[in-house]
């Protein structure tokens, strides 16, 4: 695969278009049951919530129609970093003891120690990883991105009336959103045009100075262009008049269904209860 | 019979291949350009025609041998010197302001004889040479700051960036796309200068029937990724059904012609252009 | 200026900036071979350290913001730790320190600027006896290298406008923000087993080759935007 088509392969989820009961929601829902989860996960650390974390963020993912395995599949690049982490702390999670108690050695052999304490380390690493990714897969393929900024919005719009931002913080999101494939296909075009002509491709790791030049090449023509595009929207805004979020409606408005309080506070409740497995006395 | 530069028979490419966006791109499309001749590649959008430019040049590399020779080279052998090649086969893109990227036009204009090795005086001159050539005075344009040129001049100046490399192929995509028609004569007066003048061989890929039986020699149509039609200009353009069937238009004069002879008047068929469309109806016309 | 036109313009801009940083994150292209273990350099922050050069700290800390959330959906980094004190809340400051620093530094005078060499370089020094009293090498080496360092960055200095250094330094700052708060967050919150000792020497091998090349960035899209430099024609 040529440099420039790497561009087409973005790592982050695609939306998959379904009817499940999870695409159904409204996104505001989504984002907040999401974001509840995400800090349960983040916070987790014990064999108990982060197993029933897992396996929640499991059926979620069935419940919402999607292939468990594709979602994996996604997984496959970063083994290489998973396997070197996991190598990484089973060789220097120090404090192994030969006593009994969390920290107990179980295998020696020779310079290799492992004990009870990095075994639990790794995998609730690997656990929670896996579960955060799937959740934030989850979440993308069933929330196409304007959604997501929509809920983002919607969510923000309380802050409007202390008087913050919140309608224009979103709106940088919405802009970010709209103009990531058109910048996509320009650097696209950039790198094209400058390997027709020509560019050597060799890509040493001692020619600092050079390989920061050619990125340099071409990550500039990159921001002349976004920045040009930045004028003419800034003219376009201004001619319309634009003046914030006060006051402004939408077309198609948000409408909260039972179904959307019930997802949050199921959610929340899940992700309370992994925090009190956390500070519970179970492993 | 002239050598062949370009042979491409059976190439297949998909687009995101292994992931579920995977689509076909091209299926078996075939083209073959002979050198010194103006080769015409049209088909309706996402047709292909881009994509199948992008492997002339080595930008897209075929999966299997002998699918795309150029120059004698196939490109999917892992020792064809793709730098090479890029010197011989200039690819000129649709949007000018995807392909300028220096801040100064004469820096743009020599970025690729750069690459090659040229330097100071001889740099100089070939930028020279390249930009009076497409109209742009060396003196007035070569410190212009590249993003306020004009759409017209952009263009010029991204074409002689890629005429400052004397490529052997020139392979234009969609270039005179929001011309105005003189700007579109313009280009065409270049090209057939340059075909005479400096032997280039050409490859116009576009949809603009017109351009396409002013300029070309022989035409392959391209649809769904496959080549359904190729030919001689005058056999190809004039099968009016066949090309509105893939969707495309034909040629005014074609239309002319075949509104002429509908309402009764007995030309003959065959005129591509408006030149050989008056002469035909004056043909006709004569008592 | 009507009042709400300056709040367009920060909108706008930190959209793009952002929108070329998620790019950046979630593509090959963010990564550009250096000579360190680790064989790459991010540019992903530079967008936010432009914002924060060109349009002030606030677009700057947004532009971070979302330079941290692109890291946080980010597999490869979240492989290592998914702790967003540690991958998202140290980028938000890239974008204010590198402002601060170019508006602080932009009409700085020449000998104030040669000074902060001069001091920079008197602290290198002073670190490399310190490490040469256990490793006499190791501080030799760096003594070296601080001495070749410095004599190069004044050459170059000398020939270039403030304004130019200017920007080359807030690209360093911004970058190595990044760098300090990244690893000092990650030996906080015990990432993975790096210690002071391991981030100290992630920081020196991964941060200054990332330093430089974000000068090098800052410098070239700056100076684009703002026409800035003394070339005025192309270099034939």
């Amino acid at each position: 695969m040529a440099s420039h088509e790497a561009l087409r392969h973005l790592t982050i989820g695609q939306y998959i278009p379904a009817d499940s009961p999870i695409h159904r929601l409204d996104p505001r829902a989504k984002l907040l049951a999401a974001g509840g989860l995400i800090i349960a996960g983040v916070v987790a650390s014990k064999y108990s919530n982060v197993l029933f974390l897992a396996l929640l963020v499991a059926v979620l993912v069935k419940v919402a129609g999607l292939r468990l395995r594709s979602a994996l599949a996604n997984l496959v690049p970063v083994m290489p970093v998973l396997l070197v982490m996991a190598l990484l702390q089973i060789l220097f999670y120090g404090g192994a003891s030969r006593s009994a108690g969390p920290n107990r050695l179980l295998v020696e052999w020779g310079l290799l120690h492992i004990s009870a304490e990095s075994v639990r380390v790794i995998v609730v690493t690997w656990a929670r990883f896996v579960a955060l990714f799937l959740l934030i897969t989850l979440l993308t393929s069933t929330t196409t991105a304007s959604a997501l900024t929509r809920g983002l919005e919607g969510l923000l719009r309380p802050l409007d009336r202390l008087h913050l931002p919140g309608h224009e913080i979103a709106l940088v999101g919405a802009i970010a959103l709209r103009f990531l494939p058109i910048l996509g296909e320009q650097l696209e075009a950039i790198l094209q045009a400058q390997a027709s002509r020509g560019v050597s491709e060799s890509r040493s790791r001692w020619h600092l100075l050079a390989n920061a030049r050619r990125m340099a090449q071409v990550i500039v023509p990159l921001f002349v262009d976004a920045y040009h595009r930045a004028e003419e929207l800034i003219l376009a805004m201004q001619a319309r008049c634009y003046h914030g979020g006060k006051g402004r409606t939408y077309l198609i408005p948000f409408r909260s269904r039972p179904a959307d309080y019930v997802a949050v506070i199921l959610s929340i409740s899940l992700a309370v209860l992994a925090g009190v497995l956390q500070y519970s006395t179970l492993p | 019979m002239s050598e062949e530069i370009v042979s491409v028979q059976g190439l297949d490419h998909t687009y995101l291949a292994g992931t579920p966006l995977a689509t076909a791109a091209l299926r078996g499309a075939e083209l073959c350009v002979r050198r010194g001749e103006v080769a015409a590649l049209v088909g309706p959008s996402g047709a292909g025609k881009s994509t199948l430019a992008h492997f002339l040049n080595g930008l897209l590399r075929p999966a299997a041998r002998r699918q795309v020779v150029v120059f004698g080279q196939d490109t999917a052998e892992p020792s064809c010197d793709l730098v090479a090649l890029r010197r011989r086969v200039g690819l000129v893109f649709q949007y000018p302001h995807q392909q300028l990227f220096e801040r100064y036009v004469g820096d743009d204009v020599a970025y690729g004889p750069r690459q090659l090795g040229l330097a100071g005086e001889e740099l100089r001159e070939r930028v020279r040479w390249a930009m009076e050539i497409v109209g742009l005075d060396f003196e007035s344009f070569v410190d212009r700051h590249t993003f306020s040129l004009s759409g017209g001049e952009m263009r010029r100046a991204a074409l002689a960036g890629v005429l400052a490399m004397r490529p052997e192929l020139l392979i234009l995509d969609e270039s005179t796309v929001g011309l105005d028609p003189r700007g579109r004569r313009e280009v065409h007066a270049l090209l057939r200068r340059l075909r005479r003048e400096e032997g280039l061989t050409i490859l116009l890929v576009s949809n603009d029937m017109d351009e396409v039986a002013e300029l070309a020699d022989q035409v392959t149509v391209l649809y769904a990724g496959q080549t359904v039609l190729a030919g001689e200009v005058h056999e190809v353009l004039a099968q009016g059904e066949l090309l509105r069937r893939y969707g495309l238009s034909s040629p005014t004069a074609v239309e002319i012609i075949h509104e002429l002879r509908r309402k009764g008047l007995a030309v003959t068929s065959g005129a591509i252009t408006p030149y050989e469309a008056e002469e035909a109806i004056w043909q006709a016309m004569k008592p | 200026m009507k009042p709400y036109d300056r709040a367009i313009r920060r909108v706008v801009i930190a959209g793009l900036l952002l929108a070329i940083t998620l790019l950046l994150t979630f593509t090959n292209v963010a990564f550009i071979p250096v000579p360190t273990p680790a064989g790459s350099a991010t540019i992903g922050h530079i967008p936010a350290i432009i914002g924060g050069i060109l349009e002030g700290p606030l677009v700057g800390l947004i532009v971070g913001f979302g330079f941290g959330f692109g890291c946080f959906m980010n597999p490869l980094v979240t492989a290592v730790t998914n702790d967003p004190l540690v991958i998202w809340l140290p980028r938000l400051f890239i974008g204010v320190t590198a402002g601060w620093t170019f508006a602080l530094l932009r009409r700085a005078n020449r000998r104030v600027l040669a000074a902060m060499l001069v001091l920079l370089t008197l602290l290198v020094l002073y670190y490399s006896y310190q490490v040469g009293g256990k490793i006499l090498w190791l501080g030799i080496l760096i003594a070296f290298l601080a001495g070749l360092g410095s004599l190069a960055l004044y050459n170059w200095a000398r020939g270039e406008e403030t304004i130019v250094i200017a920007l080359a330094i807030a690209g360093a700052v911004g970058s190595l923000t990044n760098t300090v708060l990244v690893l000092s967050a990650a030996v906080w919150r015990k990432v993975a087993g790096i210690g002071p000792e391991v981030a100290l020497g992630i920081g020196l091998t991964q941060g200054i080759p990332e330093a430089i090349v974000s000068a090098i960035v800052a410098v070239a899209v700056v100076s684009a935007l703002r026409q800035i430099g003394k070339r005025r024609g192309a270099r034939l």
